[in-house]
C-alpha cells in the first residue's frame, strides 16, 4: 500500500517556505497559483493514497513510515513518523480537498489586500500544521501540529491587525489555544507515565500493530480517566465547547476565507478527530464519555440559542459551528466515532459553502455583515442566495441533502446508546433534538432575513476594481453591489454539490464510510435497524418545525428588531450570551485584579487602568507590583540577599536539631 | 584554644561584615566590609586546617588572599571611574537602572 | 587524605593534556595582547578573529580530551570527564558567537580600549571553563572568581557611560558579597569533612553519617544553607536574582548574551557537581529548599518578565526564568535530570546568545533604544533579522519543534520520572505564562507599524499620522464592534508612509554578526536532528559523574 503522506505534508511545506521568502517581490497570478497549486498538489496524493489504501483488505490499510528516530534514551523512543490509515486519509482529503477550494476562494476574496502574499504564505503554513497534525503518528508530533494550527490560527485572526478588534480577538484566541495545549501536554506526560515512555499510537492506541494491549491493562482507571479528561480539554479547547468556547466568535474578525477554512471547515474539527482517534482510551474511561456527552449536549444547545438573537452574519455561523462540533462530540460520546466523523466531513462542505456565501455577501456589500441592514438581495445575488438554500438545507438537516444523513446518524447513535445507558442518554437525544429545530430555525432567520423582503441599508459604494459591478437604476441602493466573480462562485458550486449529494458517502444500506473507518473509528448503530428510521423522521420534523418558525417570523423578510422586543428578557439572555462572559469578568477577573491589587506595592496608574481588561492584565498587575521590589538601590538588593540567606539558614538549623 | 573559640570569633567577624555591607553607603567602606568577610572565612580556614591536620585550608587561604587582592584592583578602579564622572559615590544615587 | 602530602605532587604529561582545551583559550588570550599591540586603530576587530581561531581549536581539543582514559588531572583538583567537555564546548560556543557579534557593536557603540575587552571576554570563558572542570571546592572557587573579575571589568567599560558604570559597581559588590557566603560554606563543609575535594566530600559523608549527628552536623547544615545562598546568587534564582536585571541593561550588550549563557553554565555545572553529588547523601535536606527556590524563581522571574517593555530588560528577567527551569532538574538529581540540564544549557546557550544578537543589532548608539516600540515592524525593516529573532523567541517559549522545547521537554520529562511531578507542573504552567512576553515581541515586530524616527525612549510619543490611524481604529471599535473588514485593510494599506519610516532606522548587519544569527539560527532550528547523539553524550557524562 502506497503511503505518500510525506509528500503531502511537504506541498504546502514548500508554498510555505517559498511565499514566506519570495511573495512579496512575486507578482499575485504567480502567488495564487502557488499557494493553491501546492494544495492541489496535496490533495491529489491523498486522493492517490486513498486509491491505493481501497486496493488492499480492511485490515491492512494502515501504513506507518518512519522518517526518522530523534530520540531514543532507553525505553524513550519517540520516532518521527507519518501514519496512513483510514482515519487520516479522511482528515487528508478534507484538509486538502476544502482546503484547495478556499484557496481559490481567497484569490477573488483578497484580491486589491496589500498582504495578498502573506494570505497565501500563512493560509499553506496553515496547511502544513494542519495535515501534519492528522498524519503525525505519535503523540509528540500531534502536539507540534497542534501547536502549529494554533499559530496559523493566531496570524490569520489578527491579519488585519490594525484594527485593534482583530488584534485583541487574535490574543483571546491564542490564549485560550495555549490552555489547550496545555491539557496536551499534561495528556503526554501522563501517558508517557502509563506506557513507560511511548508515545506512539501504534503502542498507545494500537494502531495498526496485532496485539493491540487494552489500556485498562496497562494503568489504573484514575490515570485512563485523567488521560482521557486532559485530551479532551485539548480537543475542546480546539473545538470551542463549554467553557472554552469563548475566542470562536471572536475569531470572526480574521477574512471569511480564514473563518471558512479554520474555524468551521478543518481546525475546529480537530478536537473531534483527537477524540476518534484515541476512542480506545475515552472507551477504557467510560466516565469520560460522560464529560464529553454533557460537555457536548450544552455546547450545542447553548450556542444553537445564541445564535438565534444575534444580528452579525459571521458570528450567527460562528455559534453554529460551535453547536455542529458539539453535535460530532455527542454521536463520538455515544459510541459512534464514526458518525462524528461523518458529520465533519459533511459539515465542512455546508458549513464551509456557508461561510463562503456571507462572504460573497460581504463582499457584494462593501464590508456591512449587520443582517437587518441587509435584506432583498435574493433576486441581485441569486447564484449566493441558491447555494445558501441549498447550505442552509443541509445544515438544517433536510431530506436528502448532506447533513441529513450526518445529523441524524448521530441522533440516531445517541439513541442506540440510550436504550443501553439510561435516561440521561434520552435527555441527550432530546437535547440533540430541540437543537435540530433550532438550528432550522436561526439558518433560516438568517436566509430570510438577508435575501427577502426589501433592503434595509446604506446604499452601496461603487466598485473600487470596477469591471464586475452591476449596472443598475439610478437612485438604486444596489447599484455599487459587487458581484461575486469566478474565483468566489467556482469552488461555491462545488461545495454546492458536495452539500447536496454528500451524504451519499453513508447512506443506510451503503455504509461506505462507516464500513471504510470501521478499523480506525468504529460505529454505534446498524444504519439499517428500525431505530434509525425512527430517529431519521423525528430530527426530520424538528428541523421543518423550526424553519416554519422562522417563516411565520421572518418569511417577509422583516428585520429581527421589531418583533424581539416582545420576549425581551430571553432575548437579552441570549444576548449577552447567557451571561458566561460575564460570569468569568465576575468570578475570575475581578477577584484576581482585586488580589493583584491588594499585593501591589506602589505602582504606576496605568496599570490600575490596564488591569481592568483580563486575565492577562491581571498577571500584568501582579507583574508590576513584584517589579516594584526591583528598586534599583544596591542596599535593598544586599538586604534581600542578607535575607535570603537567613531565611535558608534558619531553615537548614531547624531541620539539623 | 578550643575549635569553637576560633569558630567563634570567624563568626562574629563574618556578621559585623556583613552588617557592615548592610548599612553603609560608600561603596569604598561596603567593599572593606567585604575583606572583613573574607578574612573572618581565611580564619575559620586556618582554624580547621591547624585543627584537622590538614593542608588544604591553608591552599584555600591563599588562594583567598590573592583573588581579594585582585578584587580590591578592580574594585577600586570601578569606583575611581564612578568617581570620575559624578564625583559622588554615594550607592543610594545610583539607580538609574530599575524596574 | 591527611597521609599525602600535596607538596611532593609533580604534574605529569597527562594532567597537561586534560587541560588542553583551557591552555588554548589561554594561548588565545596571549595571541590577542600581542596582536593588539600589532594592529593599528582602525583595524582592532580583527583581535575578534584571534579569539575565534582560539575558540574553534579548542573546541576542537574537546574532541582529543575526550578521548583520553580516565579524567582526573592536578591531584584530582580538575576533571576532564564527560560533564565539563560538554560545558566546555557550551561555553566555548557562546563565545564564539559573542565575539562575533562584537566588531561591528563596539564600533558602534564607541568602546575605547577594545583590546581589553577581547581578552577578559577570552579570560572569563576560561574561568567558566575552569569552574566547570572543577573537582575540588577551591577550583571552583578559583574558577568562579576568574570569570566574576573579569566581568566586572567588562560590565564597567564603556567609561562614558553612567548605566554601564552602575551596572559594573552593583555586580561588584553584589557578587563579592556573595562570594564571601559561598566561601564561608566551603570553609565549614570542609571543617565538617575534613576535604576540599568533591568526590572527597561524598566519601567522607557516604561513611560517615552517624558522626554527623554528633559533633558536625551543624557545621555541615550552614555550610550548605550558604554554599546554596553563594550558588543561588551566580544563577540568579530568586530571592538572589536582584542584580540580574540591572546588570545585564547596564552592561554592553555583547557582554549581556555572553555572560548570561557563560555563568549559567559554569554555575550549574558545579551546582550539580557540589549539591546533586558531593552532598548527595543530604538530598533529604536541601532538595525542600531548592524545590522551593526553583518555583519561586520559574514563578517571579516569568512574573516579572511580563510587563517589560524593553526587550533586553525582557529577556534578562526570562534568564531568571530560566534558572528556575535548571533548578528544576538540580532538585530532581537523577542521571537522567543531569543529563537534561546540560541539553537544556546547550539549546540555551544558542536561543539566548542569538535573541541578544538580535536586541544588539536593533540597539542605537547610545546604549539604548531596545524598547518593543524599537522592534515595532521590524519585519518589514528588516525581515531576515525579524525572522532570526522570532526563531530564538519561539524557542525561548518552547514552541515545538525548536531547540527551546525539546530542553523544557527534556528537563519537565526528567522531573516527571523522577517523582517531582508537581515541579514539572508548575514549570509547564510557568513556561505557558511565558509564552505571552515572549511572542509579544514577535507580535510588535509583525503586527504593529514601525515607530517612525528616532525618539527619547521614555517618551511614548507618536508621529501625528500613527496617532490618527490608532483614533480610527479605536473609533472603528467603538462604533460599531463588527466593523466591515474592507475597510480596514485599505486603512492599513494608505495610512502610514511607510518608505520615510524605512530609512531613518535602517538597520546594518556586519558580515560578522550575520554569519553568527545564522549558526545560531540553524542550531536552534536544527538541534531536532542531532538531539538524540547530544542526549545520549548527556547521558552517559552524567552517568558517570553518579559513580
Amino acid at each position: 500500500m502506497l503511503n505518500l503522506t510525506p509528500f503531502i505534508l511537504l506541498a504546502p511545506l514548500v508554498g510555505f517556505v517559498a511565499l514566506g521568502l519570495f511573495g512579496r517581490a512575486l507578482p499575485r497570478a504567480v502567488i495564487a497559483v502557488i499557494g493553491c497549486g501546492v494544495v492541489l498538489i496535496g490533495f491529489a496524493l491523498a486522493v492517490a493514497d486513498l486509491i491505493s489504501m481501497l486496493g488492499v483488505a480492511p485490515a491492512q490499510r494502515v501504513s506507518d513510515v518512519t522518517l526518522w528516530t530523534w530520540i531514543t534514551a532507553g525505553t524513550f523512543h519517540v520516532p518521527f513518523g507519518l501514519l496512513s490509515d483510514p482515519l487520516s486519509a479522511v482528515m487528508l482529503l478534507v484538509v486538502t480537498g476544502v482546503g484547495f477550494l478556499i484557496h481559490v476562494y481567497s484569490i477573488g476574496y483578497m484580491e486589491g489586500d496589500p498582504g495578498f502574499w502573506r494570505f497565501f504564505a500563512f493560509l499553506n503554513f496553515f496547511v502544513f500544521a494542519m495535515t501534519l497534525l492528522v498524519a503525525a503518528d505519535n503523540f509528540l508530533f500531534l502536539l507540534v501540529g497542534w501547536a502549529g494550527v494554533g499559530l496559523a490560527s493566531f496570524l490569520l485572526i489578527g491579519f488585519w491587525y490594525t484594527r485593534a478588534s482583530a488584534a485583541a480577538a487574535a490574543r483571546k484566541a491564542f490564549v485560550v489555544n495555549v490552555i489547550g495545549d496545555f491539557g496536551l501536554l499534561i495528556a503526554i506526560f501522563l501517558l508517557f507515565g502509563a506506557y513507560h515512555g511511548a508515545l506512539d499510537y501504534r503502542t498507545v492506541l494500537g494502531i495498526g500493530s496485532a496485539q493491540a494491549v487494552a489500556p485498562t491493562s496497562v494503568a489504573p482507571g484514575g490515570v485512563l480517566l485523567a488521560i482521557a479528561l486532559t485530551l479532551f480539554v485539548a480537543a475542546a479547547a480546539k473545538s470551542a465547547q463549554l467553557p472554552l468556547h469563548v475566542w470562536l466568535p471572536d475569531a470572526m474578525e480574521g477574512p471569511t476565507p480564514v473563518s471558512a477554512l479554520i474555524h468551521a471547515a478543518t481546525m475546529v474539527t480537530a478536537g473531534v478527530y483527537l477524540v476518534a482517534r484515541a476512542h480506545s482510551l475515552f472507551t477504557a474511561a467510560p466516565t469520560s464519555l460522560v464529560v464529553v456527552a454533557v460537555v457536548a449536549g450544552a455546547t450545542a444547545f447553548f450556542a444553537a440559542t445564541i445564535a438565534c438573537v444575534q444580528n452579525d452574519i459571521k458570528r450567527i455561523l460562528a455559534y453554529s459551528t460551535m453547536s455542529q462540533l458539539g453535535y460530532m462530540f455527542m454521536g463520538e460520546a455515544a459510541g459512534g466515532f464514526s458518525s462524528g466523523i461523518f458529520h465533519l466531513v459533511t459539515h465542512a462542505f455546508f458549513k464551509a459553502l456557508l461561510f463562503m456565501c456571507a462572504g460573497a455577501v460581504i463582499h457584494a456589500l462593501g464590508g456591512e455583515q449587520d443582517i437587518r441592514k441587509m435584506g432583498g438581495l435574493r433576486e441581485r445575488l441569486a447564484g449566493t442566495f441558491w447555494l445558501f438554500v441549498v447550505s442552509g438545507l443541509a445544515l438544517a438537516a433536510i431530506f436528502p441533502f448532506a447533513g441529513f444523513w450526518s445529523k441524524d446518524a448521530i441522533l440516531g447513535a445517541i439513541l442506540q446508546r440510550a436504550t443501553t445507558g439510561g435516561a440521561g442518554w434520552y435527555a441527550l437525544y432530546a437535547v440533540g433534538l430541540l437543537t435540530a429545530g433550532l438550528t432550522g430555525f436561526y439558518i433560516f432567520r438568517l436566509i430570510f432575513v438577508t435575501f427577502f423582503g426589501a433592503y434595509r441599508g446604506a446604499p452601496v459604494a461603487a466598485a473600487h476594481g470596477g469591471g464586475h459591478a452591476a449596472g443598475g437604476r439610478a437612485g438604486d441602493p444596489l447599484a455599487g453591489l459587487h458581484l461575486p466573480g469566478l474565483a468566489l462562485m467556482a469552488p461555491m458550486w462545488v461545495l454546492g454539490a458536495l452539500s447536496l449529494v454528500g451524504g451519499a458517502l453513508d447512506l443506510p444500506g451503503s455504509q461506505l464510510l462507516s464500513d471504510f473507518l470501521a478499523p480506525a473509528a468504529p460505529s454505534a448503530i446498524e444504519l439499517t435497524s428500525a431505530l434509525f428510521w425512527v430517529s431519521l423522521a423525528a430530527g426530520l420534523i424538528c428541523a421543518l418545525v423550526g424553519i416554519a418558525i422562522a417563516w411565520s417570523r421572518y418569511g417577509q423578510g422583516q428585520a429581527p428588531a421589531g418583533d424581539e422586543a416582545r420576549v425581551g428578557a430571553l432575548v437579552v439572555f441570549l444576548r449577552r450570551r447567557w451571561f458566561v462572559d460575564d460570569l468569568y469578568e465576575g468570578a475570575i477577573v475581578r477577584p484576581i485584579l482585586a488580589l493583584s491589587r491588594g499585593l501591589r506595592f506602589g505602582v504606576e496608574d496605568d496599570t490600575l487602568e490596564a488591569g481592568s481588561r483580563g486575565l492577562g492584565d491581571a498577571v500584568g498587575s501582579l507583574s508590576a507590583g513584584l517589579r516594584g521590589l526591583q528598586t534599583g538601590f544596591l542596599r535593598n538588593y544586599t538586604l534581600t540577599l542578607f535575607l535570603g540567606a537567613v531565611v535558608i539558614l534558619v531553615y537548614f538549623i531547624a531541620v539539623s536539631q | 584554644m578550643p575549635l569553637s573559640a576560633f569558630l567563634t570569633v570567624s563568626g562574629v567577624l563574618f556578621a559585623i561584615g556583613a552588617l557592615g555591607v548592610l548599612v553603609r553607603k560608600n561603596p569604598l567602606i561596603m567593599f572593606m566590609s567585604i575583606e572583613l568577610m573574607l578574612n573572618a572565612v581565611n580564619l575559620s580556614f586556618m582554624a580547621f586546617a591547624h585543627f584537622l591536620d590538614s593542608a588544604q585550608g591553608w591552599i584555600f587561604v591563599f588562594l583567598t588572599l590573592t583573588v581579594a587582592a585582585a578584587e580590591v584592583v578592580v574594585g577600586l578602579a570601578i569606583i575611581v571611574s564612578i568617581f570620575r564622572s559624578r564625583t559622588n559615590i554615594d550607592v543610594d544615587e545610583l539607580n538609574s537602572l530599575k524596574g | 587524605m591527611l597521609a599525602q602530602s600535596p607538596f611532593t605532587y609533580t604534574p605529569t604529561g597527562g594532567d597537561w593534556l586534560r587541560i588542553l582545551p583551557e591552555l588554548i583559550v589561554l594561548a588565545a588570550v596571549f595571541a590577542t595582547l600581542l596582536a593588539d599591540l600589532a594592529l593599528p586603530e582602525g583595524r582592532k576587530g580583527w583581535l575578534a578573529a584571534v579569539g575565534v581561531v582560539g575558540a574553534i581549536v579548542s573546541g576542537c581539543s574537546l574532541v582529543y580530551v575526550n578521548s583520553l582514559s580516565g579524567a582526573s588531572a592536578f591531584f584530582g583538583m580538575i576533571t576532564s570527564d564527560g560533564v565539563a567537555l560538554f560545558a566546555a564546548g557550551v561555553i566555548l560556543l557562546s563565545l564564539g558567537l559573542a565575539l562575533l557579534f562584537s566588531p561591528s557593536y563596539l564600533a558602534r557603540q564607541k568602546i575605547a580600549r577594545v583590546g581589553e575587552y577581547y581578552v577578559l571576554l577570552q579570560l572569563s570563558a576560561l574561568g567558566m571553563m575552569l569552574m566547570a572542570a572543577a573537582n575540588n571546592l577551591m577550583t571552583v572557587f578559583v574558577g568562579l572568581e576568574m570569570l566574576s573579575l573579569a566581568l566586572y571589568i567588562l560590565c564597567a567599560l564603556p567609561q562614558t557611560r553612567l548605566r554601564s558604570q552602575e551596572a559594573g559597581m552593583k555586580y561588584f559588590i553584589l557578587s563579592s558579597f556573595a562570594s564571601a557566603f559561598l566561601l564561608y560554606g566551603m570553609s565549614l563543609i570542609y571543617g565538617a569533612t575534613g576535604a576540599t575535594g568533591i568526590p572527597d566530600i561524598g566519601r567522607f559523608l557516604g561513611a560517615h553519617q552517624a558522626a554527623l549527628s554528633q559533633g558536625f552536623g551543624p557545621l555541615l547544615f550552614v555550610g550548605m544553607s550558604l554554599m546554596l545562598v553563594g550558588f543561588c546568587f551566580k544563577v540568579s534564582a530568586v530571592p538572589f536574582q536582584a542584580w540580574t536585571p540591572d546588570v545585564y541593561t547596564g552592561a554592553p550588550t555583547t557582554v549581556t548574551a555572553f555572560m548570561s549563557v557563560g555563568t549559567k553554565v559554569a554555575a550549574f555545572v558545579a551546582l550539580a557537581r557540589v549539591f546533586v553529588i558531593a552532598l548527595q547523601t543530604q538530598n533529604a535536606h536541601w532538595e525542600p529548599v531548592i524545590w522551593a527556590v526553583a518555583v519561586l524563581t520559574m514563578i517571579v522571574g516569568n512574573l516579572l518578565s511580563v510587563t517589560q517593555r524593553d526587550v533586553k530588560r525582557m529577556l534578562a528577567y526570562s534568564s531568571v526564568a530560566n534558572a528556575g527551569y535548571l533548578l528544576v532538574a538540580i532538585a530532581t538529581a537523577s542521571p537522567r535530570a543531569v543529563a537534561s540540564l546540560l541539553f537544556y544549557l546547550a539549546a540555551y546557550a544558542v536561543m539566548n546568545i542569538g535573541a541578544f544578537g538580535v536586541t544588539l543589532l536593533v540597539e542605537r548608539r547610545d546604549g539604548r533604544g531596545t524598547t518593543l516600540e524599537d522592534f515595532n515592524g521590524l519585519g518589514r525593516r528588516n525581515p531576515a533579522l525579524a525572522a532570526a529573532m522570532a526563531v530564538f523567541l519561539f524557542s525561548l517559549a518552547g514552541v515545538p519543534p525548536t531547540a527551546g522545547f525539546l530542553a523544557k521537554y527534556f528537563v519537565f520529562y526528567a522531573a516527571m520520572v523522577g517523582n517531582q511531578v508537581p515541579l514539572a507542573i508548575i514549570g509547564i504552567l510557568a513556561s505557558v505564562l511565558g509564552m505571552f512576553y515572549y511572542l509579544r515581541v514577535v507580535w510588535a515586530m509583525y503586527f504593529v507599524e514601525p515607530t517612525p524616527g528616532v525618539r527619547p525612549v521614555a517618551l511614548p510619543e507618536r508621529e501625528p499620522a500613527l496617532a490618527a490611524v490608532g483614533a480610527a481604529a479605536n473609533g472603528a471599535r467603538e462604533e460599531a464592534p463588527e466593523s466591515p473588514e474592507i475597510e480596514a485593510s485599505s486603512l492599513a494599506a494608505q495610512a502610514i508612509p511607510v518608505e520615510s519610516v524605512l530609512t531613518s532606522v535602517r538597520i546594518r548587519t556586519s558580515a560578522s554578526s550575520a554569519a553568527a544569527l545564522v549558526i545560531a539560527v540553524a542550531l536552534t532550528l536544527l538541534m531536532i536532528l542531532f538531539a538524540s547523539p547530544l542526549d545520549a553524550y548527556a547521558q552517559a557524562a552524567a552517568s558517570a559523574l553518579f559513580h
